[in-house]
């Protein structure tokens, strides 16, 4: 949290408005959809973002450890594709316009999360999938948690490589706050940190993303602020509660989410506390009745666990029932005599539910 | 203080940790203070032949250009340093006062949000910091309100306030309330409030017309100091403080918030500044709310919430001199828990400040009023009411 600055918003008050989050979400749809000079590229839901395409090459930022998508163009050899963010190991897999299987060859792997691929395309369609390793598999698996990094990015390589330490982790989870101020200049340098770390990173925006413009570089480089996809029978929705709220359409959406995976183990993920714990201080939700709104949409949606960040401290509590957690340890400005330093989560889950959370110090 | 996965705490314990008892020990002493001290102040007596503070600002003739001038001067650069119109008018009394009440403000705000900033926010200070924060800024607010008001002549066609407490008072009205994520927009507001020696008892009810909710509440309250029914006052000010238990029922939307609050309310009559001042005030709120939400169809214990009371405004009384008529307020109120709850503003710093309104009421007749209130935060609020009282005047 950063609350002088918020202070300043009293001055503009004659500005306010319920939809401040609109814009932000209809732009979340024109997410991983790219058409250029020939070249159409859709990712399904969004889940990875077109960094470039054109008719012999597409590169994109996954946003999620598995995803489909639908290229077009005149294909006449190979396509290089170029996938960023990737669980270690993954596949791509594509099939041509007759839904023929086509030959997908690994060029080469520059990092364990990045993997350039050759498609023998032939047409004008390639579908394509990236499939991690061990996707169909049921069990437990681990995640990590991070987030409210901010101003402490030139220190964030030190949480990077604990978490690459970890034995099982599979990715890692934010809830936004990754810079001050969210320029494009800043997010890039971000994006240059995660290069250490060895394991993907999926993450919504915070508030920090915001500083300076409602349509926010986030959404170029790292994706959509809503998003949902299915992990080994677990089901994970980002939403965008940077403006303390939800626009009406992530309303919308999230509630199809929750419908959709009622009988799944479902953790959700946004950056906004619903409710502050310490209520005296204030640092959740501008409107405490949307937030009970929503707590009673994830509780009836049966929602396992909830993390939270803004807060730059650790706590872990309930609401109606679902377990919760606020993990703003990225470094960002600490809150002081909460005997909370730098740190990142552990969390272990399975299709049955959330079994362990463990809060890891850093420093 | 935090809990981990496997503590399954008291509710108590849960109550007494959402609270931060040091926040709340030093919330609870400093009102205490504020109880005490204005307990302890001169009682208000009904001589108006008292001479009125900064008496030979009241001396000055100020030609309208000059007039224009001050007002304008007021609002720029009067909004970094209050008091500058009056100081142009002539008036260097209230100027001074005005300028000191900006010092204390800015002061209040220098020392709270260092500390919200510096401390990230801690818990154990938050409470006190965004009350020195939300004070100071309300302080600096009444200056600036009163300097442009006291130079621009308004006093002229000001109101006066109501000396006497109304034996009783009723209300009912229409509210409507735009938020897209709610399942309601109109309400039917009632209010009644008996005023009885020092002593009120309020309650209130509103009921949406077009989904599933009611919100209730019911009030006791205790006048340290102000107007009571038979009894005059000197001026507008007043000192009340103020208990209640309410229910939200949001079932349309999957809710109940049951809640329990108390409150410290003051008034300044500002004629006790400057002359300049006649008919306007200043007006202060503070307190805690605790609830408990409960949510329908689901089995758990409800999750219990703490609140910061807080609000500050500047108005003025309508009406003619010989009778008071009414009177409006442009306030900002920080709880989040009401219709209009927190505002939503475009960039970063959202989920932190409070809504603003205005309020006003006129009385056409001795017992018959109209209400009107708007506000703006989460949602667009606007409520219009019929006003009911008996007693309040001469």
């Amino acid at each position: 949290m950063n609350a002088p600055w918020g202070a300043l918003g009293v001055v503009p008050l004659v500005f306010a408005c319920t939809g401040v989050a609109d814009d932000r979400t209809e732009r979340d749809e024109s997410v991983g959809h790219y058409d250029v000079a020939g070249v159409k590229v859709d990712v399904d839901e969004g889940l990875a973002v077109v960094r470039e395409a054109n008719g012999e090459h597409v590169m994109l930022w996954s946003s999620a450890p598995l995803w489909t998508a639908t290229v077009q163009g005149n294909f006449t050899d190979t396509y290089e594709v170029e996938v960023h963010n990737l669980v270690p190991g993954s596949a791509l897999t594509a099939t041509g316009p007759n839904d023929e299987a086509l030959a997908v060859t690994l060029i080469d792997e520059p990092r364990s999360t990045v993997r350039r691929f050759s498609v023998a395309a032939r047409g004008d369609r390639v579908e394509l999938a990236l499939v991690p390793p061990q996707s169909s598999k049921s069990g437990s698996f681990q995640f990590a948690v991070l987030s409210d990094i901010q101003s402490a990015v030139t220190e964030v390589r030190k949480i990077l490589l604990r978490i690459s330490d970890e034995p099982e982790v599979d990715f890692v989870l934010s809830v936004g706050d990754l810079t001050d101020l969210g320029t494009k200049d800043q997010l890039e340098f971000f994006e240059s940190k995660l290069r250490m770390l060895k394991v993907p990173f999926y993450t919504t925006l915070g508030n920090h993303e915001l500083f300076f413009s409602d349509k926010p570089p986030f959404q170029d480089l790292f994706g959509r602020a809503n998003f949902h996809f299915h992990y080994r029978g677990v089901a994970f929705s980002f939403v965008d509660s940077a403006s303390a709220t939800l626009s009406p359409l992530a309303h919308h959406w999230l509630m199809e989410w929750l419908e959709h995976d009622r009988s799944r183990t479902h953790v959700f993920a946004t950056h906004m506390p619903l409710v502050d714990p310490f209520g005296v201080r204030g640092g959740g939700f501008a409107s405490r009745i949307e937030a009970h709104q929503l707590v009673a949409k994830l509780a009836e949606g049966r929602v396992d666990a909830a993390f939270y960040g803004h807060i730059h401290s650790f706590c872990a509590f309930s609401t109606a029932g679902i377990p919760s957690y606020i993990s703003g340890g990225g470094g960002g400005r600490p809150e002081l005599l909460d005997g909370v330093g730098r740190h990142y989560l552990m969390v272990k889950i399975d299709d049955n539910g959330l079994k362990d959370v463990r809060k890891i110090e850093v420093d | 203080m935090a809990f981990f996965v496997g503590d399954v705490p008291s509710p108590l314990r849960d109550i007494a940790t959402q609270v931060n008892r040091p926040s709340c020990s030093i919330l609870t002493v400093g009102v205490l203070v504020l109880v005490a001290s204005a307990a302890q102040a001169t009682p208000a007596t009904t001589s108006v032949s008292d001479e009125l503070p900064c008496a030979t600002d009241d001396e000055v003739t100020v030609t309208a250009p000059r007039r224009v001038l001050a007002t304008g001067l007021a609002v720029f650069p009067g909004f970094f340093v209050n008091g500058t119109g009056h100081w142009v008018a002539s008036r260097p009394c209230t100027a001074r006062r005005l300028l000191l009440a900006e010092g204390v403000g800015l002061g209040g705000m220098a020392v709270g949000i260092p500390t919200l900033a510096f401390t990230g926010a801690a818990h154990y200070l938050a409470g006190p910091a965004v009350l020195l924060t939300l004070g100071g800024f309300g302080v600096v607010l009444a200056a600036f309100g009163a300097d442009i008001y006291g130079v621009s002549g308004a006093s002229r066609y000001a109101g006066t306030p109501l000396l006497h407490r109304p034996s009783w008072e009723t209300e009912l009205g229409v509210l409507h309330v735009y938020n897209p994520n709610f399942d309601f927009n109109w309400l039917l507001t009632q209010r009644a409030a008996a005023n009885v020696g020092h002593l009120n008892l309020s309650m209130a009810l509103d009921t949406a017309l077009d989904g599933a909710h009611a919100r209730y509440r019911l009030g006791a309250g205790y006048r340290i100091r102000g107007p009571l029914p038979g009894t005059a006052s000197r001026d507008g000010s007043f000192v009340d403080v103020d208990a209640g238990m309410s229910e939200q029922r949001f079932t349309g939307m999957g809710f109940v918030t049951d809640s329990a609050e108390v409150q410290i309310k003051g008034r300044l009559d500002l004629s006790q500044f400057g002359p300049t001042l006649r008919g306007a005030f200043a007006e202060g709120t503070t307190g805690i709310a605790y609830s408990r939400t409960t949510y329908v169809g689901i089995s758990t214990d409800g999750d219990d919430e703490a609140m910061l009371l807080g609000r500050i405004g500047f108005g003025a009384y309508l009406g003619r001199k010989d009778r008071s008529g009414g009177e409006a307020m442009f306030y900002y109120d920080h709880r989040r828990d009401d219709y209009a709850a927190g505002v939503k503003l475009p960039g970063y710093g959202n989920g932190i400040v409070g809504h603003v309104g205005i309020h006003g009421r006129y009385f056409v007749s001795k017992q018959v009023g109209i209400g009107a209130v708007l506000e703006t935060g989460s949602s667009h609020v606007a409520n219009l009411s019929l006003l009911f009282r008996s007693g309040g005047h001469p």
